[in-house]
């Protein structure tokens, strides 16, 4: 084991801080998404937070498919949160990953919650985001995915 | 209650969406493809051994177009399944099964050069040993899935 001086940013991440084994994929708490509150109702109101429905299943278990959630837009992440980015192939495709390290120039490596669905795609294929790929976070769920709509 | 609001301000108005993004267009994989063809690999080449040459003019005709019609079909699907087992291997497939299953590739390989095999020869051994190969995909495939699918065939 390397001590922790010669420990790169990334090494931390993965051994020191989440302390959640080698798994290369399972080293960030997925935290789930509290409720919505009356403070992110008013700020939903005062047009501070957007409205969005999620699609797909690669961030499973913490969002369901057609759960709604309320995004700041435009605000910095940090490493845990969930962050809506836009799809590096498809510039009319917003994303939905949890941010698993950022970096210095304001790029930032998203990984699925869901990362051990082979489908799922996120920074491991598609590389680093640019800070202007990264449109907000999620801060609440506004609604749950309607029952029929659960897989 | 809330729940209700939201889903009916999301139908008045729906919000932008957010892609918890997955592989497209389908992502729909499944070993039972190759099992079809497979299978019709061995079941032309039981037919083909099982073929026998007539001694007259009429039947030798009908014995070579037969022939000719089995060994095509036979050949087809050799391919189909090789193109079948190709797509799982490398599109399915990541990286991360290694870890669980060090064999995969030895297995892949195995397996698309028993359907060259099955294409060229007429052998029941190698068409035999080609549903062995697909059975054992398709265990590792399910298994990945975490879902407990029995392996079963048509005929």
């Amino acid at each position: 084991m390397k001590s922790r001086e010669l420990m790169t940013l990334r090494d931390f991440y993965w051994f020191g801080e989440m302390g959640m084994g080698n798994d290369p994929i399972c080293q960030l708490q997925q935290l789930p998404i509290s409720r919505a509150d009356v403070g992110e109702y008013i700020q939903w109101l005062r047009r501070r937070r957007r409205r969005i429905i999620v699609r797909d299943v690669s961030m499973l278990p913490t969002l369901m498919p057609g759960d709604t959630v309320l995004v700041a837009m435009g605000a910095p992440v940090k490493v845990g949160d969930i962050a809506i980015a836009v799809h590096p192939a498809k510039p009319d495709t917003l994303i939905i990953k949890r941010v698993q390290e950022t970096f210095f120039d304001g790029g930032v490596y998203l990984i699925s919650d869901n990362a051990k669905e082979p489908s799922a795609r996120d920074s491991r294929h598609f590389g680093v985001f640019a800070r202007e790929q990264i449109v907000g976070h999620v801060t609440s769920r506004l609604a749950s995915a309607p029952v029929s709509n659960r897989v | 209650m809330l729940n209700n609001a939201i889903a009916l301000l999301n139908a008045w108005l729906p919000p932008a969406e957010a892609h918890a993004h997955c592989d497209g267009p389908c992502g729909v994989y499944d070993p039972s493809a190759a099992r079809i063809t497979a299978e019709a690999v061995l079941s032309m080449t039981k037919k083909i051994l099982a073929l026998e040459e007539p001694a007259d003019a009429a039947g030798k005709l009908a014995y070579a177009n037969t022939l000719s019609r089995y060994i095509a079909v036979k050949e087809e699907q050799a391919q189909k399944t090789k193109d079948d087992l190709l797509i799982l291997w490398t599109d399915y497939f990541k990286p991360v099964h290694l870890d669980s299953y060090p064999d995969l590739h030895d297995t892949f390989w195995k397996a698309a050069k028993l359907c060259s095999a099955c294409k060229v020869e007429v052998s029941q051994q190698h068409a035999e040993e080609l549903m062995a190969a697909v059975e054992k995909i398709h265990t590792i495939f399910w298994a990945t899935k975490g879902r407990d699918v029995a392996w079963y065939t048509a005929s």
